[in-house]
């Protein structure tokens, strides 16, 4: 009968090919075949006691055990390692097929068609060893045996109907990089459906009990998160549906494990927190429902790693009560964390916790009620809220067992451990939102790293942009060699943070060597804005500014080189002396001993200072502090020199002093480009002016001219206020 | 003058607070969120007094109130005086507020005021709980309840009152020690030497070897009639405890609102002719005229230049300094004091194992406390980062610069305390000591690179520049919970390592703080290289 079922759905496979009628694989009828063929197997799942569960020890591993091995053995060693391993490859090929027409990934559909039609032929052969199996009975005309072979046929057409339309369509064509993947879902899917029991059939009792911290229990903490990092590292560059994919095989394969053995007394009910959790994570996932899903992100999660830390089992390794637990907290675990981390499911928000407490809330109510009404009938402990398990190890049994509340009801007796309960449950509130804290902390790291790499990436591609700016001269060299003597600022436009208004927009300015450039404009009109773009303090969010050829965004270094600057803020190591910032400065643009020497000792008599520059900085006045970033601007004599607002607050000697040290500076043939309110100060020692009006260049005047057409710099600078914008004449 | 003292009243709470926003919902989830603490700590309380009742079997009665009330408004005294110290001579809004049409001790009473209210808050959370687990525990009636209204209320004036009245004399003193910069580092240093003896001294006081559980009966007496001794002499703490429980109600009530009333008076008068004085020569900065000439060299590389200028300012600074690492000057004191109990206690080798564990949380949670130097290591440059942003060489060097200061400095204040420790404990194992030594150097070397990381993504450079002031770092508070979590974290470590897999227990440990500290040497490398030049003034 077998026989007639493999040449059957052969038959039928290549008919449909034959007549190519139409691709399988775009029939609304794969989803419905696969749909059939998952109820089918479930059906089997709930309905079956598989003897092969009980099979002790079949290549005689652990010969000292008390048990008789051979005694539990249905076949020879040699059939029962081929039907084992025929079962791991259908359970795996069975998922593979029911999730392929639902999500397209190739690894799914290749796996599935192949091994799918491999193992669906290979069951048919072993057809009779699976019914002694199932049945102990190798009769074929049993009401097991008719459902186990449509379920058997179905695989087997649906794989190898694939297969073959597949071939017609030339699908089979792929990477080496693709088969690899492909080998690596092929062990990821076989781990993931691994027979419960297969450790147990193989090599009988084997390890110790992993608990206590013992290295097998350290193994086991330490294998779920070893496998999200490892998860992550392969998933990351991944597309989306690939990512979909991993899930749902998870949840699947999370859901086939737990009920791996038939599942009917109270006992077994998945009602404890993390047997819940399989449940819940396949419906959210497949119903797409966020409150089920965000329970299992604070709820099960915690609870499985409670468990993975603190289990309470007592068998050896290799048994079918710790692998079933392992598994089962594994996917509790691992799933939740999975979906978030490859954007299956978005980052929570706090509201999704609140709902996640409030799903809690109600499962945890009814557990602590179907306790108190299910011990009338069996010992259950749903989520350890009845029994003494948590009381007994964390040594508070009085607080459970002095604390009762009990009544009786239609002979039914219901007892409630209010404290422990309620304690219980407030401690359970408590580590939910501790859990919130600690995936914030992870979901920032994983953020900054994002960030950080992104960074590294823009400054690569900066470096690049400059190299090729520059056209194979060396980045010392200026990228406009025809500015040498020059600032000059092209389309220049600055945005501060997230804002949307412009602090300077589209600024166009060239100052050349030997000028006094004074920049005037009122409060908040943008001139510290630009000085501090033009010495590098501040990012430029548009445009470009060049000093002596040199960028200051691409080539900072080299620009800063020849610039001198004195700032608004007269900001100084108030514990350092005069001398000693000098020097510091002076270090910092690498100036040798003896000129910095010279020059400071030329400019502190200059400006009066010399008297007071071994003092601290904390006893100078504004004027004294101010005159020492004169100095310390001048320490390496920049051919561009940069003043924001330098005669603020001064008294008339130290302003002259200066005014006059800017007109020596320029006379050297360089640049001194300084803002100003002051009109009567520009007018008087500028030789040209520019006028910023709310963050756009309204004005560009040269002194001389001005002088020539007998017009006031006062009225022409209130006139352009007014009307809002001066032309740019006059120069 | 009400009115005066109104106004600027709600103007400095208005600056303080955002709560006054009109129609703000937050303020309502403000409210409930407080309220739900308030209540939550109150379970919590009377859950403790329970257990102390019935499970410890320490008498909840008058005694133990009055007794608590000194410890916590004691503890509420010291931190208000040092905070008046600053809020009321020290604060940067006097120049504004004195500058104002109204008189000097409007002000005062404005700024106590001000004081008073945010107290007030404060201690809702503690008092509330206190006063109803023990009304709860100890069965008391409506007069209790009543009582505590009123109570509530006049608490915090009580500390507020001595606060002020003492932080007269102590600005008076701290204004004489500005001037004289080493005087108060000499002090400060001779103060923790003194301490340390005085620690010393009293702890070996303590007979050993020390049995809590063998003689429970005979511990539980001494602390009951030593919790009655304290309760006496606890003045004005002993009258309000005697009237909560109904001893002599009317008399004591009559006494504490006596009390109160010259408390306030009191401090009114003395603060009137003083307050004006001591605030504005707090504010004077005097420093003396150095004669000397130095001659500063050229330096040899910009790292060397980062780093005399960080030692100089240091060097020039001390009391600063100081006060930045003042949790890690108590180091010494709590290994020791923690020690000698443990040492003094008959332990199993579980026990020996335990206290290591408890030494690993109890030095990282003091030396990673002391990082928020380098939490606020690029804040603190403030306005004069701006050099560092016009130099034209890779001024991230800077970073290192200061790195290496601080590691360098923390790391002789840790060997200091621990050869300290090893000699003041000689009973301590020798090896263990060494190793704790090693491991917590690489813990705190790898903090100090995180809370840099830290000030680095987001230095307050504008903040500090305006104010001048670290206080509310929020980069400071961040540098302290990983330092929390770090203590958490190795102490989980040490319980696996120490107690369960003992033979590799210090591989363990020093093998994770190592690559805890390469991780974050090559994550701070990677995010200084990142975002050094993007920071901005």
């Amino acid at each position: 009968m077998n026989l007639l079922a493999l040449i059957a759905v052969i038959a039928l496979s290549l008919i449909l090919f034959f007549t190519k009628k139409t691709e399988y694989k775009n029939y609304k009828i794969a989803k419905i075949m696969s749909t059939l063929l998952f109820l089918v197997f479930l059906f089997r799942l709930f309905t079956t006691e598989d003897a092969l569960n009980n099979v002790f020890n079949v290549l005689l591993y652990d010969i000292d055990t008390p048990r008789n091995a051979a005694e539990t053995w249905l076949f020879s060693p040699g059939m029962t390692v081929i039907i084992i391993f025929l079962r791991w490859l259908t359970m795996a090929s069975l998922l593979w097929l029911v999730l392929a027409p639902y999500i397209k990934v190739p690894a799914f559909n290749i796996l599935g068609q192949v091994v799918g039609t491999i193992v669906g032929v290979l069951n048919l052969v072993f057809f009779e060893q699976h019914l002694i199996a199932m049945t102990n009975n190798p009769d074929m005309l049993t009401f097991k045996a008719i459902q186990y072979l449509i379920e058997t046929a179905l695989l087997l057409f649906i794989a190898f109907s694939s297969f073959l339309n597949s071939l017609r369509n030339k699908e089979h064509r792929y990477s080496g990089k693709e088969v690899l993947w492909f080998f690596l879902v092929f062990a990821g899917s076989l781990f993931a459906v691994m027979p419960q029991t297969m450790m147990y059939n193989l090599f009988g009792y084997y390890g110790e009990v992993p608990d206590e911290f013992t290295m097998s229990h350290i193994f086991v903490i330490v294998f779920p998160f070893a496998l999200i990092f490892l998860v992550n590292i392969l998933m990351k560059n991944r597309s989306r549906i690939s990512k979909e994919a991993l899930i749902a095989y998870i949840v699947f394969a999370a859901f086939t494990q737990y009920f791996y053995m038939r599942r009917e007394t109270l006992e077994a009910l998945p009602l404890h927190l993390c047997n819940t959790a399989v449940v819940l994570l396949l419906l959210a996932y497949v119903f797409k429902i966020k409150g089920f899903f965000y329970f299992s992100y604070f709820a099960n999660v915690l609870g499985a790693l409670a468990a993975i830390l603190l289990p309470n089992y007592s068998s050896d390794l290799f048994s079918y009560s710790v692998i079933h637990y392992g598994y089962n907290h594994l996917y509790a675990f691992i799933t939740p964390l999975l979906c978030v981390s490859l954007g299956v499911f978005p980052r929570p928000t706090l509201s999704h916790m609140y709902r996640a407490i409030l799903v809690f809330s109600g499962y945890f109510v009814a557990v602590v009620f179907l306790n108190a009404w299910f011990n009338n009938y069996a010992n259950v402990d749903y989520f350890f809220t009845y029994s003494d398990f948590l009381t007994d190890m964390f040594n508070i049994k009085e607080i459970q067992f002095n604390h009762i509340i009990e009544f009786t009801y239609k002979n039914l007796t219901f007892r409630f451990y209010w404290l422990f309960q309620t304690l219980y449950f407030l401690v359970f509130i408590v580590l939910m939102f501790a859990s919130w804290y600690v995936y914030d902390a992870f979901f920032q790291m994983s953020d900054q790293r994002q960030r950080l790499k992104a960074k590294q990436r823009l400054i690569k591609i900066d470096k690049l942009k400059l190299l090729e700016l520059l056209d194979g001269r060396k980045p010392s060299e200026p990228m406009n060699p025809g500015g040498k003597d020059m600032i000059k600022i092209n389309h220049f436009s600055k945005k501060y943070g997230q804002s949307e208004r412009y602090a300077v927009k589209d600024f166009s300015l060239e100052i050349h060597g030997g000028e006094i450039y004074g920049f005037l404009g009122h409060n908040g009109a943008g001139k510290s804005t630009t000085i501090k773009s033009i010495v590098g303090i501040q990012s430029i969010t548009e445009g470009e500014i060049e000093v002596c050829g040199y960028s200051i965004k691409s080539q900072p270094l080299e620009a800063k080189l020849r610039i001198g600057y004195v700032s608004d803020n007269h900001a100084v190591y108030e514990k350092l002396t005069g001398r000693e910032y000098i020097n510091y400065v002076a270090d910092l643009y690498l100036v040798p001993k003896k000129i910095r020497d010279e020059r400071l000792n030329a400019l502190a008599i200059k400006l009066s200072l010399i008297d007071v520059i071994d003092q601290m900085i904390k006893s100078y006045s504004h004027g004294m502090k101010q005159k020492l970033v004169v100095i310390a601007s001048l320490i390496h004599e920049p051919p561009v020199w940069i003043l924001d607002e330098p005669l603020t607050g001064l008294d008339p000697i130290s302003a002259f002093q200066i005014k006059e040290t800017m007109r020596d500076h320029a006379s050297k043939g360089n640049i001194v480009f300084f803002s100003s309110h002051v009109i009567e100060v520009v007018e008087k020692i500028c030789t040209k002016i520019a006028v910023i009006t709310q963050g756009q260049l309204t004005g560009v005047y040269d002194i001389n001219v001005l002088k020539d057409k007998n017009i006031s710099l006062e009225e022409l600078y209130m006139r352009g206020i007014n009307q809002g914008n001066l032309a740019v004449d006059y120069v | 003058m009400f009115e005066r003292i109104k106004i600027l009243t709600l103007l400095q709470l208005s600056n303080k607070t955002r709560l006054f926003v009109k129609g703000s919902k937050r303020i309502y989830a403000h409210i409930a969120i407080r309220a739900f603490i308030v209540v939550l700590l109150t379970v919590i309380v009377t859950l403790v007094l329970h257990v102390l009742k019935n499970i410890f079997y320490i008498p909840v009665n008058e005694f133990l109130m009055i007794f608590i009330l000194i410890l916590t408004q004691g503890l509420n005294i010291v931190v208000s005086t040092i905070s008046l110290v600053s809020d009321l001579y020290q604060s940067k809004d006097n120049q504004i507020l004195f500058s104002l049409a109204v008189k000097n001790d409007e002000i005062f009473i404005s700024k106590i005021l001000v004081y008073y209210t945010n107290e007030f808050v404060r201690n809702l959370f503690l008092l509330i709980p206190i006063f109803v687990g023990f009304g709860i525990i100890s069965n008391l009636g409506f007069l209790y309840f009543s009582s505590l209204v009123f109570i509530i209320f006049l608490l915090p004036i009580i500390s507020i009152g001595v606060s002020s009245f003492i932080s007269m004399p102590l600005a008076y003193f701290l204004n004489y020690i500005k001037k004289h910069s080493i005087l108060s580092a000499i002090l400060s240093l001779v103060l923790v030497l003194l301490l340390f003896f005085v620690t010393y001294l009293v702890v070996n006081q303590i007979p050993t070897p020390i049995r809590i559980v063998q003689l429970y009966h005979r511990f539980i007496v001494s602390l009951t009639i030593a919790i009655q001794r304290i309760a006496q002499y606890g003045t004005i703490y002993t009258i309000i405890g005697k009237m909560l429980f109904g001893i002599n109600y009317l008399l004591n009530l009559l006494i504490l609102f006596l009390a109160v009333g010259a408390l306030v008076a009191i401090n009114y008068l003395v603060s009137k002719p003083v307050y004006f004085r001591l605030m504005s020569t707090s504010q004077e900065n005097t420093v003396k005229k150095n004669k000397k000439k130095a001659k500063p060299k050229e330096s040899k590389s910009l790292f060397l230049t980062f780093l005399w200028k960080e030692f100089t300012i240091a060097r020039r600074s001390l009391n600063e300094l100081l006060s930045n690492y003042a949790l890690l000057l108590t180091l010494p004191f709590f290994m020791f004091v923690l020690n000698y109990i443990y040492m003094g206690m008959n332990r199993s080798s579980f026990g020996n194992q335990v206290v290591l564990v408890m030494n690993v949380i109890i030095t990282l949670l003091i030396v990673t406390g002391s990082n928020t130097a380098s939490a606020t290591a690029i804040t603190t440059e403030g306005y004069e980062f701006v050099l560092l942003k016009t130099a034209p060489y890779n001024t991230s060097k800077m970073a290192w610069a200061k790195i290496t200061f601080n590691f360098c400095f923390t790391t002789l204040m840790i060997a200091l305390s621990f050869f300290l420790f090893s000699r003041a404990l000689p009973l301590f194992p020798k090896g263990d000591i060494w190793l704790l030594l090693i491991f917590v150097i690489l813990v705190n070397s790898g903090h100090i690179l995180w809370s840099f990381q830290i000030d680095l993504l987001d230095p307050k450079l504008s903040d500090y520049a305006s104010t001048g002031s670290i206080t509310n770092n929020n980069n400071a508070s961040k540098s302290l919970s990983n330092g929390l979590f770090l203590a958490l974290f190795f102490g989980v470590i040490a319980v696996l390592g120490f107690i369960i897999a003992k033979d590799v227990g210090w591989m363990l440990m020093i093998g994770l703080a190592l690559m805890f500290l390469i991780y974050r040497l090559f994550s701070f490398r990677a995010h200084l290289g990142a975002y050094f030049d993007d920071i901005e003034y």
